[in-house]
């Protein structure tokens, strides 16, 4: 009698734990934090193209940080469409992605066609036909990117989008300063304006089509208008002393900017249809570098009211002036992230000025570039990447550095000094 | 519970005389204002109308309480048949109180014969108070029958305890079962008495301690009999005891020899199925069952196979997980994982999402670019297809 009880218990008992291990759980918690690696098959019928369209994929993908593309010269094979792929191929190149395609000549312009495929699920996520006119094969290729990204990271890819920069090219009195935009990869640039005096502070209008700046072209620094289409401007202020730092508001009907016009720089916002100016900031300190939050609450900006530069968040529905920065004894340049939880800005560290991300929540400020002589830090419009001026040798340069720091390379150098980068919004 | 018999059965005629009583108060009360009789001139019908209604109402719920004074009575003398031989004094207050009833319907409809009614009225009054006193007297002599019938009951009980300590358990309760019985039966024959001799107060007394005497003695030969009983239970029981020890016995010895022999049978079993082990699929399950030894050992270098199979699932999918970045803070995905006989992949699919579309994706490649998990072919056969499926849970540590 006992031996059946126990008998029949320990069944039960089997039985319960072979439940337990249908629900077997098996913690993860270790990875790779390498980037994504992915394959990007040069796109058949393009070889006597004014560009390889693959290889402009290859490069954005491999620059955003996110992606880790092969080398064309690994590939065993390269199909041009999905039904060509053997994913037992890519599998054994630890291939995560392949992106595939052909193109052809269509009248005076291109027709694309790719594919994206995720190898180790042997699935195609997808698949378009993209027209392109002649001169517009780079943005093809990038509009392509940002499809890429956008279905692998979820995120909105901002390869199609354009930098502002100033360079400087001569010494003493032949000094030439020009203001250019050119796509996001550095390629492409078209000269805006082109003056003897210096040109500083590009910024780009909600909308994309205007840039204000600050020119001294008049001997004496004004904020300009510029409308990137027609090339017409208009000169929004020439106050006496400094006039400095535009930023645009959200809603692209207002400048923020430092006027010294009262004494020391303040912080003003004008009002670009009535010219009318309020006030912001009241102190006997330099108050400078203004930027929006996303939401068009609040500013952010450079104040040495403590001593040193650090920055401040002004409310426009209290009025109230707040510290952010209490790390380190400089910050400044303060720019919101599009989703208005995180500000890049300046940090000097014992390593010198780098660019660095404050989390608004937490307070924390991590460091996120490597070299020590970086300014004027400007976020992409999706977030991703930061791009900056900094040091090669003699010559200033632009860099770009993931928003988390994990990869950062130089964009391609114009000739001359490369400075004041700004990313631009979005543009479709 | 037989003991509350009595009050309820002079409660209701008690509460009936009050009923009465305030009934014909409310009439004599209520109908002050219409002494005045009504004109009969048509010019005034409407002003008469209001009165009437007025009055009409009154006089309905006067009547309706009368009517529940009498369903109340009529209830009393249904419940109590026997006790249609009541005192002549209730029967005139019923009588009287169906003519004040009519009195008052004539009232009511003619709105006449005034005085006629207040006669009435006051007769029924009379005869309500009458009733009322018959109704306390009732009373008294219930309460007084009421205390001598606990006091009997207090005595039964002591004798019913006495009782009780001394039979077995079953006995006892039969016993308290018969007492209550004859108690009830001897307060029906109580209650029959009062009710008769509702006049005759002395005499029902009488009759009562006749009762209480008869009621002693045959609770003196319950007990003889009682104690007897007991006597030839209690032989009767050691008697069976003795049989059922007896009976343990030799059911004892039976078990002993069934476990012996189950358990060389259980031994012949275990020694069988370790040798058809590899072919059952379900042979952990039958093994548990054949004996518990076995299982126990089966169990432990099952669940060492199954702890190696779950690292080495875990360091492959480990190896094989790139994390994108940007992963939201406390980024938790949970996959389900399927797996062919040969750890083949059959599926991985995301059962609890991060809500980082990019982050459940990883997970799933993770799963794909580290199957297929040959080495489940490793694992005991019996076990194999209990790790054909699991659940993966992706949380990256620091990223950074």
């Amino acid at each position: 009698m006992k031996a059946l009880i126990t008998s029949w218990l320990t069944a039960m008992l089997l039985m319960f734990s072979g439940v337990a291990q249908a629900n077997l759980t098996i913690e993860i918690t270790r990875g790779s934090d390498r980037a994504t690696p992915v394959a990007v098959v040069p796109f058949a019928g393009g070889d006597d193209f004014p560009e390889d369209v693959a290889q402009v994929i290859h490069d954005n993908l491999e620059r955003s940080g996110y992606f880790d593309p092969l080398p064309r010269r690994q590939m065993l094979d390269r199909p041009s469409e999905s039904g060509e792929v053997r994913y037992g191929n890519w599998r054994s190149l630890d291939v995560r992605y392949l992106v595939v395609g052909r193109a052809s000549r269509e009248g005076n312009g291109y027709r694309l066609r790719y594919e994206l495929m995720d190898v180790s699920g042997e699935r195609r996520m997808l698949g378009e036909v993209v027209t392109a006119d002649q001169n517009e094969l780079r943005g093809a290729a990038h509009y392509i990117s940002d499809q890429i990204f956008e279905a692998i990271t979820g995120i909105r890819g901002a390869f199609a989008t354009r930098i502002a920069y100033v360079t400087a090219q001569g010494v003493g009195d032949n000094m030439q300063f020009t203001l250019f935009v050119a796509d996001a990869d550095g390629r492409n640039s078209q000269q805006v304006l082109s003056s003897r005096e210096p040109i500083l502070s590009p910024a780009w209008s909600p909308d994309g089509r205007r840039l204000a700046y600050v020119s001294f072209e008049t001997e004496r620094p004004a904020i300009y208008i510029q409308d990137l289409a027609s090339g017409q401007r208009v000169r929004a202020t020439s106050f006496q002393g400094i006039n400095g730092a535009p930023a645009w508001s959200p809603d692209g009907r207002r400048l923020a900017m430092s006027l010294s016009k009262d004494g020391q720089p303040e912080i003003y916002v004008m009002d670009i249809a009535s010219r009318s100016f309020d006030r912001i900031t009241n102190s006997s300190s330099i108050d400078t570098e203004p930027d929006w939050s996303p939401d068009g609450r609040s500013l952010v900006f450079t104040s040495d009211r403590s001593g040193g530069p650090q920055l401040y968040r002004h409310d426009f529905a209290s009025g109230q002036q707040q510290r952010l920065t209490f790390t380190g004894n400089y910050n400044a340049r303060g720019r919101f992230s599009p989703d208005g939880e995180a500000i890049f800005l300046i940090h000097r560290s014992s390593n010198g000025f780098q660019v660095a991300r404050q989390d608004l929540d937490s307070g924390r400020l991590v460091t996120l570039s490597d070299s020590r002589r970086d300014e004027s830090p400007s976020v992409s419009p999706n977030g991703t990447m930061v791009i900056f001026a900094t040091q090669q040798g003699n010559s200033g340069v632009l860099g770009a550095v993931t928003a988390d720091g994990r990869a950062s390379f130089r964009l391609p150098s114009a000739s001359g000094d490369v400075r004041e980068p700004a990313w631009s919004p979005f543009l479709n | 519970m037989a003991r509350h018999d009595p009050r309820v059965g002079y409660g209701l005629p008690t509460i009936l005389a009050v009923a009465l009583h305030l009934a014909v108060v409310l009439l004599s009360v209520i109908s002050l204002p219409t002494s005045e009789p009504e004109p009969t001139s048509s010019s005034i019908v409407q002003a008469t109308l209001v009165s009437t209604e007025t009055v009409t109402d009154q006089a309905q719920r006067a009547d309706a309480a009368r009517a529940r004074a009498l369903a109340r009575q009529a209830e009393e003398q249904s419940e109590a048949d026997e006790a249609a031989r009541q005192a002549e004094e209730a029967a005139a207050a019923e009588q009287s109180a169906q003519e004040a009833e009519r009195d008052a319907q004539r009232l009511a409809e003619e709105q006449a014969q005034e005085e006629a009614r207040l006669a009435a009225e006051a007769d029924a009054s009379r005869r309500a108070e009458e009733a009322e006193r018959q109704a306390q007297l009732r009373e008294e002599q219930r309460e007084q029958q009421a205390e001598a019938e606990r006091q009997r009951q207090r005595q039964a009980e002591q004798e019913a305890e006495r009782q009780r300590q001394a039979d077995a358990e079953a006995e006892r309760q039969r016993q308290a079962e018969q007492e209550a019985e004859r108690q009830r039966q001897a307060e029906q024959e109580a209650e029959r008495q009062r009710q008769a001799d509702a006049e005759a107060e002395r005499q029902r007394q009488a009759e009562a301690e006749a009762e209480r005497q008869r009621q002693t003695e045959a609770e003196a030969e319950r007990q003889r009999q009682a104690d007897a009983e007991a006597e030839r239970q209690r032989q009767a029981e050691a008697e069976a005891e003795r049989q059922r020890q007896a009976e343990a016995e030799a059911e004892r010895q039976r078990q002993a020899e069934e476990q012996r022999r189950r358990e060389q049978e259980a031994q012949r079993e275990a020694d069988e199925a370790a040798r058809r082990a590899a072919q059952e699929s379900e042979a952990a399950l039958q093994r548990a069952i054949e004996g518990e030894r076995d299982a126990a050992a089966n169990a432990r270098q099952g669940q060492e196979a199954a702890n190696s199979f779950i690292n080495l699932v875990r360091r492959a999918v480990e190896q094989a997980w790139v994390i994108p970045p940007n992963v939201p803070g406390g980024a938790t995905a949970e996959v389900a994982v399927r797996l062919g006989p040969s750890g083949e992949l059959f599926g991985a699919s995301i059962t609890r999402s991060s809500g980082d579309s990019a982050f459940d994706r990883s997970a799933i490649q993770a799963v794909e670019a580290a199957a297929p998990f040959a080495e489940l072919r490793q694992l005991p056969a019996n076990l194999q297809r209990d790790y054909r499926q699991f659940n993966l849970r992706f949380t990256p540590g620091d990223v950074r």
